[in-house]
């Protein structure tokens, strides 16, 4: 036991002024462990198998027509789809937290239904729903709007599954807000409006850039609810997880892998950039 | 709320915890439709002016999870006469403040009061706060009006048993009242009861108002329970037969405050209250 403190003790001061708080040894080297084993040795083989590719031969794969325009595809319809989650998802925690009525338990648990469902059928189901003689398609087509097998059928597809990210992380916080800031606001002479865009909202702004990160990340790896509506068609509405499994197909190992180490890099690149506007919003807003 | 310019003090303080101490003082002037809201650097000199009314002047840049509990509510304070309110609701404002900082911050409130000139409504339920801070009290008991007067008359003539006992501490003693007479533990009390119906009733009164002498308003005799030695005198600790409660009178009477005798006790200022429904009778003990 003794031995045991002193080994943690140790290793505890080796690093730059560790947290007082116990335990930072143990639980440390066990994120390290864990991370390292689920998500980064899988992640590294992949980079190790694209860099067969050389950096030269990850550009040519990178601007290969079809592939660039895939991926051009894949971010922004994600990017998209997760900002339109990020209105919507708010207003349906907003009202499944702001307001009693019947049923609200029901609709709390529908929520959560995207994670549940095995993508490929919400894919068929939406596909069948928008398809030319779908019961929304055919109404659709009336007025030459076609969503199914089209970049629109893509963004549909993102939108549902990307709602329950957006709506659980901004839930519990909107739960917490104090009707007595809503009451001090209007005694100062706020409007209602003007309550909830200077009042109510700030606070929310870093679990909406939480909810809008996950959801795009979701976004981008995408696969099974996405290649039942988009057609697929090259060029237009093909998505770059969809070229990998193309590339596989044909036994480009190392070029699915690249098209793979791309988007990881970009997917990177863009929760980074997310993660660091959050953390100045949290600066901001998050005082508590 | 807001036609009538009622600028209103939470108990929480109910802070705007993503803004900093100027934003939050300033945000009933920002909020003003173009028209009539001030300029930009008029709003930050008034937000800076309030500031150092409150005496936090330099802290307008923290934020309110930076200030201690005291500070908010005067942070919360100046956000509400920012909009300069014609009347001011102070709701239970120093409720989360520990007794020290409620004491100084109720002293500074009535400077406030006396440099603003401004109507105030005043919310506790600490006594002590309502009688020092205000001109006219109303006191409530479950949502109704016991009764509105200034803090002597609450004091001198309470209407109800409530009244007497929420403004100040009080004993009462069970009585019988029949045909105008008052009767405790057998003997009669010298305490007019014209207005009050035969049965039950209670007679009140302040500890202070407890004396070791015969006399008073009848023999109610007590018997000496404990004594201590006090800075001023004796503290005596008397019992009375059939009554529950033990007196705590403060008395310089050596002789009479012996251990386990019998002593007269006087008590003056009592009123009397019918158990029943509470009707008022006044009685002045001699």
């Amino acid at each position: 036991m003794a031995d045991s403190t002193s080994v943690v003790k140790k290793t505890a001061r080796s690093f730059p002024a560790p947290s007082v708080i116990p335990g930072f040894a143990p639980t440390f080297g066990l994120t390290i462990l864990y991370l390292g084993l689920i998500v980064l040795f899988p992640l590294s083989l992949l980079v190790l198998r694209a860099s067969e590719l050389g950096l030269s031969g990850l550009y040519s794969v990178a601007t290969e027509p079809r592939v660039a325009a895939a991926l051009r595809t894949s971010f922004f319809i994600s990017f998209a789809a997760a900002a339109i989650d990020v209105v919507f998802g708010l207003v349906v925690a907003w009202v499944l937290t702001r307001y009693e009525f019947p049923g609200r338990r029901f609709l709390d648990a529908i929520v959560d239904l995207p994670f549940a469902l095995p993508t490929a059928v919400a894919g068929i189901a939406l596909a069948a729903l928008y398809a030319p003689n779908g019961w929304l398609g055919a109404p659709l087509a009336e007025y030459d709007v076609k969503i199914a097998f089209t970049r629109w059928g893509i963004l549909i597809a993102l939108v549902f599954v990307g709602l329950p990210f957006v709506v659980r992380t901004v839930q519990p916080l909107l739960a917490e807000i104090d009707a007595e800031l809503e009451e001090a606001s209007a005694t100062l002479g706020a409007s209602r409006a003007q309550t909830v865009w200077r009042v109510l909202l700030p606070p929310l702004l870093p679990a909406l850039l939480t909810g809008f990160a996950l959801a795009f990340a979701r976004s981008v790896g995408e696969y099974g609810s996405v290649i039942f509506i988009a057609g697929n068609l090259a060029y237009i509405s093909e998505i770059a997880p969809l070229l990998i499994i193309v590339k596989l197909e044909q036994f480009d190992y190392a070029g699915a892998t690249g098209i793979a180490t791309i988007m990881l890099a970009i997917s990177f690149a863009v929760l980074l950039a997310i993660n660091l506007i959050q953390a100045w919003s949290q600066k901001r807003f998050g005082h508590v | 709320m807001q036609d009538r310019r009622v600028g209103f003090v939470f108990q929480n303080y109910a802070l705007f915890k993503h803004l900093t101490v100027a934003e939050n003082i300033a945000y009933g002037l920002t909020v003003r439709p173009r028209r009539s809201r001030p300029s930009r650097a008029e709003i930050v000199e008034r937000a800076a002016k309030l500031l150092e009314f409150v005496q936090l002047d330099g802290l307008g840049g923290r934020f309110p999870a930076q200030l201690s509990g005291g500070q908010r509510q005067r942070v919360a304070l100046a956000r509400a006469l920012a909009i300069e309110p014609r009347v001011l609701l102070l709701d239970e404002p120093f409720g989360a403040l520990d007794a020290r900082v409620r004491k100084d911050l109720r002293r500074w409130l009535r400077d406030v009061h006396r440099q603003t000139g401004l109507t105030t409504v005043f919310v506790t339920h600490d006594q002590d706060e309502a009688m020092e801070l205000a001109d006219r009290v109303v006191v409530l008991d479950k949502g109704r009006i016991e009764q509105i007067g200034t803090p002597d008359e609450l004091y001198d003539r309470p209407a109800s048993p409530f009244v007497l006992s929420f403004v100040g501490e009080a004993l009462a003693l069970p009585v019988q009242v029949a045909d105008g007479k008052v009767i405790f533990d057998g003997k009669e009390l010298h305490v007019s009861a014209e207005n009050l119906r035969n049965g039950p009733a209670r007679v009140y009164f302040r500890p202070a108002d407890i004396a070791l002498r015969g006399g008073g308003i009848g023999a109610i005799e007590g018997r000496v329970e404990a004594v201590r030695r006090t800075a001023a005198g004796l503290r005596a600790s008397i019992s009375i037969p059939g009554y529950d409660q033990t007196l705590e009178v403060d008395t310089d009477d050596r002789e009479g405050a012996t251990l386990g005798s019998s002593v007269p006790l006087s008590l003056s200022n009592v009123r009397i209250f019918s158990t029943a429904e509470e009707t008022l009778g006044d009685g002045a003990g001699i």
